[in-house]
């Protein structure tokens, strides 16, 4: 079977598999940048937790099959023993870039803003999280990039997603489901670096970074 | 009639414990629609003095009062948007245009849009920028000069009575901070405003302030107005931060009319000189023309007396003497 029939053939598989694989990366990066950003800013605000920071990078430097591997006693085979593991994984890189983005907002618009009588909410909504959004959003696409490629291995511990079509290709020793697989998750992958690239860029014309 | 706008009783402040205070016990009292510096080198305490204006730095012991009321009982939000503050970077907000930099604080204060448009294009006015021009504009697109001008409307916005400034002028090349500190003695002029200035730079203090308070070491060394501290520095230390162009600065801040001879005779063919003139311009005149006294005029350029350079030497010598037995 060549490529194209595969492709015709099994098509609504493919398309059932693409969508499922880009709901299991929305639902993953969404939490994942909400707690992300949430945790980043309480770390910022209290220092007290800055001995949490070589957890954060040993989880890190984890390989997520390691993660997800560990994961299956605990959680069980499914989305929760899939999809835990991997958030985790998601939250770090935003999570570091929400507190070292803060940490890096300009002193003297936080010092001016304070002197002006904003709250300390305020200045964290209208003025260090917005100055920090450029890091931040760099962060959610770090994020967002080993998201859509490693949900693939999600497969393994029975969550459809392409993960399926490559371990198919593996298991039957076929180039066609593989490529497909792959090929699909690196374009998605891509797409959605791009995206984020754009709004990484507006929020630096916002901010006055010249990019 | 005058009135203390900001007071000082024994105000001091350790940042750690058992470290030297930063601020050591300060007594200070502060008339209300006057300019005064607060003065001295790096970590004398100046700036904390300031900030802690605005409770930005809280004091350890002492209290401070505005308009007779302790600070330290106030919301600190609202003693905040009551004070302008102005500092050295300019801190304007980068993601908002010009127009929204400056209504920070009325929009805190909840006025209403057409009062806060009105109020945005009087300030800019104020400050030499164009509204057209500049209301939409973002702080990147601004001089260093010009941003610290909206720095300066912004803390204008919500017409507080005070305001503090945080070496505003520092980071200025000096043709751009001659220039601001002009417009600040114009806008003061007209706003009468109580302003509490924090500077290193003695000709800017001379200039600016009616009243000057050194600090060494977080302690108040003198407090005198500019030309008495010229004349008579408390210690060798004042005498230090004034330099050794201390007379020529007394030039800068004698007006001519103190030392002309009003209704004297004048010779044919003299140099003239404005009666509101500093010594310092009619010393430059002298050098220039080689003459021997000057035609005083005023403002209307009648000429009203004679300005003698043996009066201006004799001015001079006796005051560096005075100076040196201080």
């Amino acid at each position: 079977m060549s490529l194209l029939e595969y492709t015709e053939f099994f098509g609504d598989t493919i398309l059932d598999l693409t969508i499922k694989h880009i709901l299991l990366f929305g639902v993953s990066f969404i939490g994942a940048s909400i707690l992300g950003v949430a945790i980043g800013v309480v770390s910022y605000r209290f220092s007290g937790l800055r001995f949490l920071t070589p957890v954060v990078n040993i989880l890190q430097a984890t390989p997520e099959i390691v993660l997800l591997a560990i994961s299956i006693p605990f959680l069980g085979i499914g989305y929760v023993g899939a999809l835990v593991p991997l958030f985790i994984k998601g939250i770090l890189p935003i999570m570091q870039n929400t507190t070292s983005g803060l940490a890096g907002v300009d002193p003297n618009i936080k010092e001016a803003a304070r002197g002006m009588g904003m709250s300390e909410l305020t200045v964290l909504l209208r003025v260090e999280l917005i100055n920090a959004a450029p890091v931040i959003l760099a962060g959610m696409r770090v994020s967002a990039v080993m998201l859509v490629s490693v949900i693939t291995l999600t497969a393994y511990i029975g969550v459809e997603s392409l993960g399926t079509l490559i371990l198919q290709g593996i298991a039957r020793m076929d180039a066609n489901p593989l490529l497909i697989g792959s090929g699909l998750s690196a374009i998605l992958a891509i797409a959605v670096n791009q995206a984020i690239v754009i709004v990484e860029n507006l929020a630096m014309r916002r901010v006055g970074v010249r990019s | 009639m005058t009135s203390t706008a900001i007071e000082f009783n024994a105000v001091l402040k350790t940042f750690r414990d058992g470290e030297k205070p930063a601020v050591d016990r300060v007594d200070l009292a502060i008339e209300a629609g006057t300019t005064t510096a607060l003065i001295g080198p790096s970590g004398c305490g100046k700036t904390t003095s300031l900030k802690m204006i605005n409770r930005l730095v809280e004091p350890t012991s002492g209290e401070i009062l505005i308009d007779g009321r302790a600070i330290r009982d106030m919301p600190v939000l609202q003693l905040r948007r009551s004070l302008g503050y102005v500092i050295q970077h300019v801190g304007l907000f980068p993601h908002m245009t010009i127009a929204r930099n400056i209504a920070v604080v009325p929009q805190l204060l909840g006025w209403d849009r057409k009062r806060i448009t009105e109020r945005v294009d009087a300030l800019l006015d104020l400050v030499g920028l164009d509204p057209d021009e500049y209301r939409q504009r973002r702080p990147s697109q601004l001089s260093g000069g010009q941003q610290q001008r909206v720095g300066v409307a912004r803390a204008l916005a919500a017409d507080p009575p005070i305001l503090l400034m945080d070496e505003p002028f520092g980071a200025l090349d000096p043709i751009t901070r001659a220039n601001l500190q002009r417009e600040i003695t114009d806008i003061q002029r007209k706003l009468r405003k109580t302003i509490v200035i924090v500077t290193h730079d003695m000709d800017e203090a001379v200039k600016l302030a009616d009243r000057i308070v050194v600090m060494e070491h977080g302690r108040v060394v003198q407090t005198a107005p500019p030309a008495d501290l010229l004349l008579r520095p408390a210690t060798p230390f004042v005498a230090s931060l004034l330099g050794e162009d201390r007379i020529i600065k007394l030039l800068q801040t004698t007006p001519v009319e103190r030392l002309s001879e009003l209704g004297a005779e004048v010779e044919a063919q003299s140099p003239t000189i404005g009666l509101e003139a500093s010594m310092h311009h009619a010393l430059t005149v002298f050098l220039q023309t080689g003459a021997a006294q000057l035609s005083v005029e005023n403002a209307k350029g009648v000429s009203v007396g004679a300005l003698r350079r043996e009066v201006m030497f004799e001015f001079a010598s006796s005051e560096q003497r005075n100076a040196s037995c201080a």
